[in-house]
């Protein structure tokens, strides 16, 4: 029981970010300004994109796209709950979320939760395997989850409103309007959705009580051309949440909840881009701010809260030197400010930190990319970073892709600062630091890709939190851990005369082992695979996805587990596009089985449930 | 002894002796597959795994991980805080899940569940056909702590006592129940005697911070131990030092206070013929009941969750990360010596004789 409280201090999840990163755009692609820098100096990486008719397959939350669509397994506190990423066997602060080029991981905790991210809000999402801490900064170990806007220079105007409405009385409505014309950009969209979420217990009387959830995201980004060497832009994001959090299912009796939780994050980004063909110089100013309050009682306006607010100021220049080689210098400044109720003599943080990147194609088969990062700040000791990556294109179907790397965790304000009913931060902490290295291969043949990429992860200084006596727990720089796994991705997709049809399975082994005790780590699955078949017909298309999750151990001498599971979820779509009206309708039935399966422990998952969606363009 | 033996003699001491081989375990049959054995109620852990009951037989032949599962085939969720005993019937407190699972305590078949009217629960003890609960109500809330009073004819909760906040541990001496007031999540300072004969008039007695765990000494007193409470709001930590208390249970006022010093703080007590043990630092003391200092020398090493003596020897449990499998010890208390450990379930916490 003492450790409840430690565990609402583990286990709550907040937002934020972290400094340094960079990435975005290049040179110009045409009219359509993304994030090409990702795809410059990603190369000996997995880059995987999740395209806009995947997105639209799951619910709304980052969580259920990712959960489906790729090998990174989520800790979710029953659905809409908190939820943290597993990449790679890693841990929740292990895997960076990187907004428009800023790593957006929490201040208070080190990391994301994935169901406050909106995927509607985005033009593409992509998930980067392994290790990134020098271009994304901290947390980037297991890999890293990029949220980016387009920007589209060209004469338009776009209205997208899209509603749904579900089992659970949930109901979602978002609107998006875009505007662009040759020298200005302009978007704004808004996102709300509302849910009873008391699904049914299966094989109990209950139900999710005190599950509700109210979540509304706003994005704006507008992008001007000054001349044309020099463009502007501005990015911002807000989201707001309002959360109870459900009890637990104990045994056969239903422990009552009357938890809440409401957060606030915004992101508000500002960069002047000025470029030649030699050169691309960018200036960038960011400001994250973050914030929660945990309600203990929902009825009674008492609360604890944390917030922390991170400014950040980036000078990025890139030079050509010549066809074949690249370098790119990059300096950071971040000022952040955390405080709390559970906060004590929590310092602010300054750190500076410069990079260089150098890339040569050495033929037009060869590359690589070498990566270098200090950092200097006055909170903890920063080791050097480095990461060299590189691609060799053995023939036009075949490519052998590498790299290797050292990467960090800060610790956070959590671990640093944290000062309550049974637990006492530790301000000697030291970061947790990684050494890894992955090799993988890519086929393409005609329609069929495959992919298979094997890493080792190698963490020491892992921060854990153990009792330091009979009621206070600390944190400190105590695990080794080993990592290592493979990866495999299958995509197959093909037409003929009016009919389209794709395949797409992703198949993850992890390994993740804990150097002391050689047991694997809990909360980490030896297997998990997804896979999802459409299949299109003119202007109708269905698509059945299909989910296992393997068996995970609960304690850290893995003599208890929870049991492996398989979901199935399935979609009809109809598409109408003319001259006059563009209109998609979505019907979709999840969990098709009525499988009854935990994720976390005491915290049943939904069953069958359903959900009717309309995309309106005009 | 054989079990014809053991048929044969309790039979004829029963008939011989009816009125008086109740107190004669040795001499009865086992009235359960967990007779004659020691029960760790563990309390289990966040990361999903249910609290339990462990069983391991007196001569340490025999024991079993989960024995309520085994029979019921149902956990019972988390934490389980604690169990009472009451005649032939064991009482299962878990504190999340609000609930008390009835028993028969040698076969640990389920007799009942009381699923209504508590919050928090914590402690169960017995006076005739009554059942006093202590709850920490809504642990968020310092003016909500109740003692939940269970009619046993048909374990319901008959009626509720609001008391000072955080009520845990109690003792039973001529229809008073004293109750311990840990403070719940926060801190307290008192002893509740609430007078069963008297309408559960509820009187306080002040002791030190933090008073957790009670024992009857030889004469019938009340000893307290109070941990110390920590104050988390400044850094570092400001701490109180722990205090032995005993209580008069004559006249229910404080007899004796013997302070920690330099902001210890003792965790576990145990009481067996005339000495006090309790844990302090990963460490056990050895004090004389009539003692007016504390030891300075500790008999024995080790980071205990739980603590209990019975016939000389001191049964303690480590519940090592918290997240792994415990470990039961066992120690001669002639020579201080660990005879026996066993490997325990998750979070081993009380240790019971049945």
């Amino acid at each position: 029981m003492k450790y409840r409280i430690l565990c609402i201090l583990v286990t709550v999840v907040i937002f934020t970010q972290q400094s340094f990163t960079q990435e975005n755009i290049n040179i110009l692609d045409e009219v359509l300004v993304s994030d090409t820098k990702l795809n410059k100096f990603s190369e000996g990486y997995k880059l995987s994109k999740l395209s806009d008719s995947v997105i639209r397959q799951n619910d709304n939350s980052l969580t259920g796209l990712l959960r489906y669509n790729s090998t990174i397994y989520f800790r979710e506190n029953g659905i809409g709950g908190t939820s943290s990423a597993s990449f790679r066997g890693t841990g929740a602060s292990q895997t960076a979320v990187i907004w428009n080029g800023i790593n957006i991981n929490s201040q208070l905790n080190g990391q994301t939760d994935f169901n406050t991210i909106s995927v509607n809000n985005y033009d593409n999402i992509l998930i980067r395997g392994g290790g990134g801490s020098v271009q994304y900064g901290s947390g980037a170990i297991g890999g890293s989850i990029h949220l980016n806007n387009d920007f589209r220079f060209v004469n338009h105007f776009e209205n997208t409103i899209r509603i749904a409405h579900g089992s659970f009385n949930t109901n979602e409505a978002h609107y998006k309007v875009k505007f662009g014309r040759e020298k200005v950009y302009s978007d704004v969209g808004v996102d709300y959705l509302y849910s009873d979420n008391d699904y049914k217990y299966l094989g109990t009387p209950f139900r999710n009580e005190n599950g509700d959830l109210r979540k509304l995201n706003i994005n704006a980004n507008t992008g001007v051309f000054i001349n044309e060497k020099n463009l502007l832009k501005f990015y911002h994001n807000t989201f707001i949440g309002d959360r109870n959090f459900s009890g637990l299912l104990l045994g056969n009796s239903l422990s009552s909840s009357n938890d809440k939780f409401k957060d606030t994050n915004s992101r508000s980004l500002l960069e002047w881009k000025n470029f030649t063909k030699q050169y691309t110089s960018r200036l960038s100013v960011a400001h994250l701010h973050e914030m929660f309050r945990f309600f203990d009682n929902n009825e009674i306006e008492e609360y604890s809260f944390g917030k922390s607010n991170n400014l950040i100021t980036k000078y990025d220049f890139l030079y050509k030197i010549n066809e074949d080689i690249q370098v790119n210098a990059i300096t950071d400044y971040s000022w952040i400010q955390g405080e709390g109720t559970n906060f004590i003599n929590a310092e602010s943080r300054n750190i500076f930190s410069g990079t260089l990147i150098f890339k040569h194609a050495l033929s037009k088969k060869f590359n690589y990319t070498f990566n270098v990062r200090q950092e200097a700040t006055n909170v903890y000791d920063s080791p050097l970073l480095f990461a060299l990556d590189g691609k060799y294109n053995v023939s036009d179907n075949y490519k052998i892709k590498f790299n290797t790397s050292k990467n960090y965790r800060i610790p956070t304000y959590n671990d640093l600062y944290w000062l309550g009913p049974g637990g006492e931060g530790n301000p000697d902490l030291v970061p947790e630091t990684s050494i890894q290295g992955e090799i993988g291969q890519e086929f393409s043949f005609k329609d069929f890709l495959l992919s298979v990429t094997a890493y080792y992860i190698n963490t020491e200084d892992l921060i854990r939190w153990i009792p330091v006596s009979g009621s206070v727990w600390s944190p400190v720089n105590v695990d080794e851990v080993n990592s290592y796994g493979a990866e495999i991705n299958a995509e197959y997709s093909t037409s003929w005369s009016k009919n389209a049809l794709s395949f797409i399975t992703n198949y993850g082994y992890t390994k993740s082992i804990n150097k002391e005790t050689d047991n694997q780590l809990i909360y980490v699955p030896l297997h998990k695979v997804t896979s999802s078949v459409s299949f299109t017909h003119k202007s109708l298309s269905a698509y059945y996805q299909f989910l296992y999750n393997g068996s995970v151990f609960i304690t850290t001498d893995n003599a208890n587990e929870i049991d492996g599971y398989d979901v199935s979820n399935v979609g009809l779509a109809y598409t109408h596009s003319s001259k006059h009206m563009n209109f998609i309708i979505d019907v979709k039935a999840n969990n098709l089985f009525n499988k009854n399966y935990q994720n976390v422990g005491f915290r049943p998952m939904p069953n069958r449930n359903y959900q009717i969606q309309l995309t309106y363009k005009f | 002894m054989n079990f014809k033996k053991l048929l044969y003699t309790g039979i004829l001491f029963g008939l011989i002796l009816s009125s008086c081989s109740d107190d004669d375990d040795s001499m009865q049959l086992p009235r359960g597959e967990y007779d004659n054995g020691i029960l760790i109620s563990h309390e289990g852990s966040f990361s999903g795994v249910s609290g339990q009951v462990s069983f391991v037989s007196n001569d340490f032949s025999d024991t079993q991980d989960d024995i309520y599962n085994t029979v019921n085939n149902e956990t019972l969720g988390i934490f389980q805080q604690s169990i009472g005993f009451k005649d032939d019937l064991a009482f299962i407190v878990v504190d999340n899940a609000n609930t008390i699972t009835v028993v028969n305590r040698f076969t640990f078949e389920k007799v009942d569940q009381i699923t209504t009217g508590l919050q928090t629960p914590r402690y169960i003890s017995f006076i005739d056909d009554k059942g006093y609960v202590t709850n920490w109500g809504d642990t968020s809330s310092a003016t909500d702590d109740f003692i939940a009073i269970i009619d046993l004819s048909d374990y319901t909760v008959s009626t509720t006592i609001p008391v000072s906040e955080g009520p845990e541990q109690m003792l039973i001496k001529d229809g008073l129940v004293y109750v311990s007031h840990k403070g719940g999540f926060g801190s307290n300072n008192i002893v509740s005697v609430i007078d069963s004969n008297n309408s559960n008039a509820v009187k306080e007695v002040e002791v030190g911070d933090n008073p957790d765990e009670l024992a009857f000494d030889t004469a019938g007193n009340i000893w307290v131990l109070c941990g110390g409470k920590t104050d988390f709001s400044v850094t570092p930590f400001a701490k109180t030092s722990g205090t032995l208390v005993k209580i008069n249970t004559s006249d229910q006022t404080v007899a004796t206070t013997i302070n920690f010093t330099g902001e210890e703080q003792p965790e576990l007590m145990a009481y067996y013929e005339g000495n006090i043990y309790y844990t302090l630092n990963s460490k056990v003391y050895k004090m004389d009941e009539s003692a007016t200092t504390l030891p300075t020398e500790s008999v024995i090493d080790g980071s205990f969750y739980g603590m209990s003596i019975r016939d000389n020897k001191l049964y303690a449990v480590d519940a090592k990360d918290f997240s792994a499998k415990g470990e039961l010890k066992i120690f001669d208390l002639s020579n201080n010596q660990e005879t026996n450990s066993f490997d325990m379930g998750v979070v081993p916490a009380k240790i019971y004789f049945n």
